[in-house]
């Protein structure tokens, strides 16, 4: 087989369930895939990048002045009260960390499983997952009243032997979340190794010396040994490994927060399981937010296919289906233990001064991903795009209801009272989305969005019979093209 | 160097007089008065070479005083740190406190340091002393110019050669005080009435004295006039009472001698044992409507129909011109349902002959206070519950008229030096006297102005003088019994005002032991006011011994023992009240009841900030009042919460004011508590609390109707203003919060309090047994010694502390909530931060409107409320404990959910899982920026807290640990037991009701051991097993079994 042009046309084939659908399209080769996925990075700055990136940073810039204004003045700049002890800031942090579930996913548990299909997208996946933590881990630092003496959360010994609680679950918070982004990042960083140094050897074939040098640095001196190759596929395992049981622990340690009290509403043993698969639901209509337009103007359909995303939109039914599962249960319980304020509670979730919420996040979580019973639905890009948004605001708001309607009203009807947010709280907000795209848009700039190696692993002239038996070895769609 | 810690208020005595020699002088001034005293004759400043005895510096003292309220004295205990007053209490031996401190007592610490009191003294020439005032009061403070005294300023004015004074007064005595007119609040002070004798027996018999208050007792003592035929004060002793009536009263909160009164009251309805019944009828619903058993609404102006049908049916005035007048009042006028409550009322009356009380309120006209009167009379309870005295001398029935005369001698232009003396009728006159614009169109020749303020009369004066508080100067009161008790002063003036009785003296030039007109005049006295009353009282007393004896005793106790006024017997005249009745008719339309305020009284506390953020006792609303009316008449005006009415008068005075929704509230009536919207101009603006809070509703006084307006007309006005209210939902939502049940049920089942539990009847209805389904699968925290292991003996505390509220007794009055602010420094956090929910009270008092009946509509009209007060529970198994990352909020070994300041990180998580939410956040500094003489009402034995930090309840640790402390130095504990040390919590001890209770729950014979013992007792939210150590008692209504049924 000949190299050929790339060709950057959709391929959407008809169902063939006798046939496992081509996980890289087009008439792609290593030489091709590598070209598409490092074009982003080689190329000349675009000036959407610009734009956006302007944006981002602006946003960025106004996250640092709210933290900097919350800061100098008081939790008091926000919306929060008595009984409203935690407002937006907790909301968001449960948002972010929910989006930043789908990375670790994609690549541990979908690579132990042997999901090949998760090749294209685990990277940025990864990368989202890491910059939604971070994102995340700002909200609960700065949400504190007094921020310069956070770092009493840490059990660092002390003249004075005063350690924190290890009963609450904020501090257990404090250990899921940093292992969490420890064990991200360096799952990210590992699995970015051998893609650097194809970076760095481009770099240096085209003479950009200075990023052939820090794309140097950052590949460890790779050069696709065996020995390397043996090396890295061990920790790569390892490290998933590690990472897969964190997938279920950080967001049950998250609902511990809030399951943990006694507060109607959030004292319920549903609550871990409901929370990761809510995290999974958010973190996969990340994905898709973020994949669609990158798929699209990075010219990345035939790595990042329909079937990709049709695969992605059968999590959302799934996890959608799941969290729909647990709202409903979480009122059967309420009914059935018979404790007047847990009903209250729910009652109220929907039917309160907070009904609005309730149900604008039924019908985003629970209703919007049922479209995906349809095949046509999941493999059209901009109907995903859209309920991938509803998803989205759907999870913020499942987090607000949470957080907000339960506090709002809780045993004592004297302290019952309304929380609304302020303009710092809004600003905070979207500010973090800021720092959140400030970085993924970094790094769809100056990384490899797709991890290069395992794209090829999956593709056909991986296999080490392709090109010797033409017959029998037809398991990838491309080869019967022929 | 520790210099100007305070760097302006404490020292701001006259000339450079540094902290330490400001002590000194405190100091001195104990040893020389024996007991106390803040003043001393002595004008050199050292310090201690020997400390005078008693005084230990950090230790607080307390010294008995004395605040006068609407010319009657409530003796009170104030707390001095160092020489600053900081916590003031009632004093145990007072009849009209007994103890208990309401709301404007507590509130009175901090209008001594209100930032905003007049520190100058102004007149016409010295307009830059004016000027120099407006800007310090509007930066509260913080300035370091020279202060003019106002001994000084009185006496020579700018020119030291032409003495103001000694030519003003040199003509008013050659003129016998022709034109001369002072207009004080009425004052049952004997010192102060000698001095006004002096004045007018003596150099001036031609000077007219005029007695004004804005809340005047004209009503109650033109009643009496016209049952009696003379001026006679009425005391009530409602301990003595099975029945009790009362007629748009506030007898528990609001009017003369609540303390006492809700005392008594409180005395027959607890443990349901022997019960008192309460009827009300009235059209606001006030802390003794929630208190009351059965309670008819009805308009105000409606109530003398009540009484009379009343009346009637008692048979009251057999024989004389008042049966017939009786008998031609149309009963009809009274409503239809309400014929059938008034004759069980009645049946009900006459079945506790001598042990009733009928009593009416201060709206009501003489007419009502007479025809009580007359019923309390043929009720037989004259003498007994009812005792008849004289009136102290200086308590006038006419103030009104008084008024009414200064006014037309201004008109006419014979009054030439009008002086104000701590009246300020310009704000609280009678609107159709229009003083302000009489001040300014008719001025005389020279006005004067005294009082705390540069208020709103001082401004239309040429001179004004700042005057001292009650807790600045020496004075003396009777108590609504007559008990005279002795003012004495924690502090020299602040700003150097003077009281009313040195003002008089010095206008007369009294001359004291040591205090002449010279030494007075060039600034050099600080000891007239206190050789003033002493010598008054020496002269009247005359004892051997009383420089030995009787002053020190009366200093020390407060009280001045066998002052008592005697009851006399007195008959009604029946046939004088017929005429009043035939005269009586009813109104139509919508009425108005203007009402004093329990939070700002006249107006007095406009401007301190602890009664402007306090919520209301029962709307709850903060920082502003409102005009407060029921549903149905809300639906007539098409107005909402918040909605602006538009009230006008037939005068054509109008005023604006937002609605709000009470319900129970009285139909076609409205009620409006006075004393707020002061100081709204742009000029007056660094009134800052009054600036900002509340709607001025005198404009609507007439000389004619000073409490019920029945001509008003009432509209919707334009806009709305936006009210906050701290408690938002009004309703129990059928929890078993507030347990109460009536007599009979209490009868049938003592123990039907806990058993209200949510847990506990579930258990029930699955095994039809009671069972502890509270127990844990865990060891539990014990408190029972002897079952403990030897080893968790040692470790345990022989204090285990608990609270009991007694919701029998509780009124929901809020004194507990002032008393707390002012022992916990908590932070007023003004009107914006209290919308955002952010208030920063420890405890507060839940008011929830409940019904019988399950119909809506009807509960919203006509429900019932109970008050329940919510300190921090220190639960044994603290939800808020196991949850704070840094270990901030940890127990005690003595059972305190003890809250660290410096640890905490402010996560805000115990708040969200405290259940009883009683936990408060410092959402941004509150603290920070109080002025600097306010932060002279710290309690220096609390840490204030800074933003972000949480804080609550701390059963008032600081002076656990004080009484700790004193125990071990005395050899004994701390408990209730004999020579054991009394330790109490703020809100227990304010409490006029003692409906708290406070102790150690493990000394078997403390009160509150024996009250968590009682059948009654049941924790809050206890079903989720937070081990509350504050419990609280089951409410015992006692409703008449014949009402009930109808």
């Amino acid at each position: 087989m000949t190299a050929i042009p790339v060709d950057l046309n959709i391929v959407d084939e008809p169902e063939n369930p006798l046939v496992r659908a081509p996980l890289v399209e087009g008439k792609n080769d290593f030489a091709s895939v590598t070209n598409i996925i490092a074009a982003p990075a080689e190329g000349k700055t675009p000036r959407g990048w610009y734009l956006m990136f302007g944006v981002a940073i602006a946003l960025l810039a106004n996250l640092g002045a709210m933290v900097g204004y919350l800061v100098f003045t008081g939790i008091g700049v926000w919306g929060n009260n008595v009984p409203v002890g935690w407002g937006w800031p907790i909301v968001n942090f449960v948002f972010w960390i929910g989006i930043g579930h789908a990375g670790t996913l994609i690549s541990a548990v979908l690579f132990l499983f042997r999901q090949k299909w998760r090749t294209s997208i685990n990277r940025a996946s990864e990368a989202m997952t890491i910059f939604a933590v971070m994102a995340a881990g700002i909200f609960p630092a700065i949400h504190v009243g007094r921020i310069w003496v956070i770092y009493w959360v840490f059990p660092i010994p002390n003249q004075m032997a005063m350690w924190p609680n290890f009963k609450s679950p904020l501090l257990w918070d404090v250990f899921a979340v940093s292992t969490y982004f420890t064990i991200s990042a360096l799952f990210w960083f590992i699995g970015l190794i051998p893609d650097l140094a194809t970076f760095r050897d481009r770099a240096s074939q085209q003479g950009r010396k200075i990023a052939s040098r820090v794309y140097g640095i950052f590949s460890f001196g790779w050069h696709g040994s065996n020995r390397h190759w043996l090396h890295y596929e061990k920790a790569y395992l390892i490290l998933a490994g590690i990472s897969t049981p964190l997938v279920l622990s950080v967001h049950s340690i998250v609902s511990f927060d809030f399951a943990v009290s006694l507060l109607p509403g959030w004292h319920t043993t549903i609550f871990p399981p409901y929370f990761v698969a809510g995290a999974i639901f958010s973190g996969f209509g990340m994905v898709l937010t973020l994949m669609i337009p990158a798929r699209k103007w990075l010219g990345l359909h035939q790595l990042i296919t329909l079937n990709h995303l049709d695969n992605i939109a059968k999590v959302l039914l799934l996890t959608g289906t799941m969290v729909g599962y647990a709202y409903a249960m979480e009122f059967f319980i309420a009914w059935y233990s018979g404790a007047e304020y847990e009903s209250f509670a729910f009652i109220n979730r929907a039917f309160g001064p907070y009904a609005w919420a309730y149900w604008i996040m039924v019908s985003c979580n629970v209703i919007s991903p049922q479209f995906f019973w349809f095949r046509q639905l999941r493999r059209n890009p901009t109907v995903l795009f859209v309920i991938s948004i509803f998803v989205n605001i759907g999870m913020w708001f499942e987090r607000f209801v949470i957080t907000v309607t339960s506090l709002h009203r809780d045993f004592l009807p004297s302290s019952w009272a309304y929380f609304s947010p302020t303009l710092i709280d809004i600003l905070t907000y979207v500010g973090s989305f800021g720092l959140f795209f400030t970085m993924f848009l970094l790094f769809c700039r100056f990384l490899p969005i797709l991890a290069i190696s395992e794209v090829k692993g999956v593709m056909p002239q991986a296999n080490p019979h392709h090109g010797h038996d033409q017959h029998g070895h037809d398991d990838h769609g491309d080869s019967a093209a022929h | 160097m520790l210099s100007r810690e305070f760097p302006e208020g404490i020292t701001e005595a006259p000339d450079d007089v540094s902290r330490r020699g400001f002590l000194g002088a405190i100091a001195a001034s104990v040893a020389l008065a024996g007991m106390t005293s803040c003043r001393k004759p002595e004008t050199k400043i050292l310090p201690f070479t020997k400390r005078p005895e008693g005084f230990k510096p950090g230790i607080a003292q307390h010294y008995a005083s004395t605040i006068t309220r609407n010319g009657y004295g409530i003796g009170v205990l104030v707390k001095s740190n160092d020489g600053r007053p900081t916590k003031i209490e009632g004093n145990p031996l007072h009849p009209s406190s007994l103890g208990g401190a309401d709301l404007q007592l507590q509130a009175e610490l901090l209008q001594l340091y209100d930032p905003n009191r007049s520190r100058h003294a102004r007149n016409a020439h010295t307009a830059a002393h004016a000027a120099d005032a407006h800007a310090d009061a509007g930066h509260g403070g913080g300035h370091g110019a020279h202060e003019v005294d106002v001994w000084v300023e009185l006496g020579l004015g700018t020119d030291k050669e032409v003495s103001w004074l000694e030519k003003a007064t040199s003509d008013f005595v050659a003129k016998q005080g022709a034109g001369l007119h002072i207009c004080m609040p009425p004052s049952t002070s004997p010192s102060l009435l000698a001095a006004v004798a002096r004045i007018k027996d003596g150099s001036c018999p031609k000077a007219k004295f005029h007695s004004w208050t804005a809340l005047h007792r004209d009503n109650e003592l033109q009643g009496a006039e016209l049952a009696f035929g003379k001026s006679m004060a009425t005391n009530y002793d409602f301990a003595k009472a099975d029945v009790v009536l009362a007629l748009d009263s506030d007898f528990l909160a609001t009017d003369g001698n609540n303390l006492a009164n809700a005392r008594a009251w409180a005395s027959r309805r607890r443990e349901a044992k022997n019960l008192s019944r309460l009827y009300s009828v009235e059209s606001i619903f006030s802390t003794t409507g929630t208190a009351a058993d059965h309670r008819f609404r009805t308009k105000s102006s409606d109530i003398p129909a009540v009484v009379f049908a009343l009346a009637k049916t008692l048979g009251v005035g057999g024989g004389s011109d008042l049966e017939g007048a009786l008998a031609s009042h149309n009963a009809s006028s009274f409503e239809k349902d309400g014929k059938k409550w008034l004759e069980i009322l009645a049946k009900d009356l006459q079945s506790a002959v001598g042990k009733s009380i009928v009593i009416a309120g201060p709206t009501q006209s003489p007419a009502v206070h007479a025809m009580v009167h007359a019923i309390n009379a043929k009720l037989g309870n004259v003498g007994k519950t009812v005792m008849m005295t004289d009136t102290p001398a200086g308590m006038p029935s006419n103030c009104t008229a008084q008024l009414q005369e200064l006014a037309s001698a201004i008109q006419a232009g014979t009054c030439e030096t009008l002086v104000f003396l701590g009246t300020n009728p310009v704000l609280d006159g009678p609107a159709d006297l229009a003083f302000g614009k009489l001040l300014h169109d008719k001025k005389p020749k020279t006005t004067i102005h005294v009082g705390l303020y540069d208020d709103e009369t001082a401004q239309h004066c040429d001179w004004h003088l700042p005057m001292a508080h009650d807790l600045e100067a020496w004075g003396d009161a009777r108590s609504h019994n007559g008990t005279v008790s002795l003012q004495q002063p924690l502090i020299a003036p602040l700003h150097g005002g003077v009281s009313a009785l040195e003002f008089l003296a010095f206008l007369n030039q009294d001359q004291t032991t040591s205090a002449s007109f010279e030494t007075l005049a060039e600034g050099r006295n600080t000891v007239f006011g206190y050789e003033l009353v002493k010598e008054y009282w020496q002269q009247a007393i005359g004892a051997a011994d009383f420089d030995t004896s009787w002053w020190p005793t009366a200093l020390h106790e407060g009280v001045v023992a066998g002052t008592a006024l005697a009851a006399v017997n007195a008959s009604v005249d029946d046939g004088a009240i017929a005429a009043a009745v035939s005269s009586y008719t009813k109104s139509e339309g919508i009425e108005v009841v203007l009402r004093g305020c329990p939070k700002m009284g006249d107006g007095r506390y406009a401007n301190n900030s602890w009664m402007a953020e306090l919520p209301d006792p029962l709307t709850k609303l903060s920082w502003d009042n409102a005009a407060m009316l029921s549903m149905a008449t809300a639906k007539k005006l098409n107005v909402e919460n918040g909605d602006m009415l538009a009230i006008a008068t037939s005068g054509g005075e109008e005023i604006d004011i937002p609605a709000w929704i009470l319900p129970g509230h009285a139909n076609d009536s409205i009620s409006i508590f006075l004393g707020w919207g002061r100081f709204k101009e742009e000029a007056n603006s660094h009134f800052k609390v009054a600036h900002e809070s509340g709607f001025n509703a005198y404009p609507l006084r007439t000389t004619s109707s000073q409490w019920i307006l029945t001509g008003a007309s009432v509209g919707r006005g334009t806009g709305s203003h936006s009210l906050v209210c701290t408690q938002e939902h009004g309703t129990m939502a059928g929890r078993a919060l507030i347990r109460e049940t009536d007599a009979a049920t209490n009868k049938k089942d003592p123990k039907w309090a806990p058993k209200m539990s949510p847990l506990d009847q579930a258990a029930r209805l699955q095994d039809k047994v009671e069972k502890d389904i509270n127990k844990s699968l865990w060891a539990e925290r014990g408190y029972d010694l002897g079952k403990e292991s030897p080893d968790e003996q040692v470790r345990r505390s022989p204090y285990q502390w608990g609270m009991v509220f007694d919701l029998n007794a509780c009124t929901g009055c809020s004194a507990c909530v002032a008393a707390c602010v002012a022992e916990n420094n908590i932070p007023m956090v003004g009107k914006v931060q209290v919308s955002r929910n952010r208030e920063m009270f420890w405890i507060r008092a839940d008011r929830y409107f409940s019904s019988r009946s399950d119909d809506n509509l009807k509960m919203i009209d006509d429900p019932e409320v109970a008050n329940m007060p919510v300190p921090c529970m220190q639960c044994e198994n603290a939800p808020c404990e196991s949850v704070c990352p840094v270990a901030a909020t940890t127990h005690s070994p003595e059972g305190l959910n003890d809250m660290v300041y410096n640890r905490c990180i402010g996560t805000r998580y115990c708040s969200n899982n405290c259940p009883y939410k009683v936990r408060r956040y410092n959402y941004l500094d509150y603290i920070g920026h109080v002025p600097d003489t306010k932060q002279m009402a710290f309690n220096p034995d609390v840490t204030v807290r800074s933003r972000g930090v949480m804080e609550k309840c701390t059963y008032c640790v600081q002076r656990i640990n004080g009484g700790r402390i004193d125990a071990k130095l005395n050899a004994t504990k701390v408990g209730d037991g004999p020579a054991m040390i009394r330790v109490t919590t703020a809100c227990a001890q304010a409490c006029p009701t003692e409906a708290i209770t406070f102790g150690n729950i493990i000394e078997t014979d403390s009160k509150v051991a024996k009250l968590r013992g009682s059948d009654l007792n049941y924790g809050l939210l206890s079903e989720l097993n937070t081990k509350p150590r504050t419990t609280y008692l089951g409410r015992v209504r006692n409703p008449n079994p014949e009402l009930s049924k109808a």
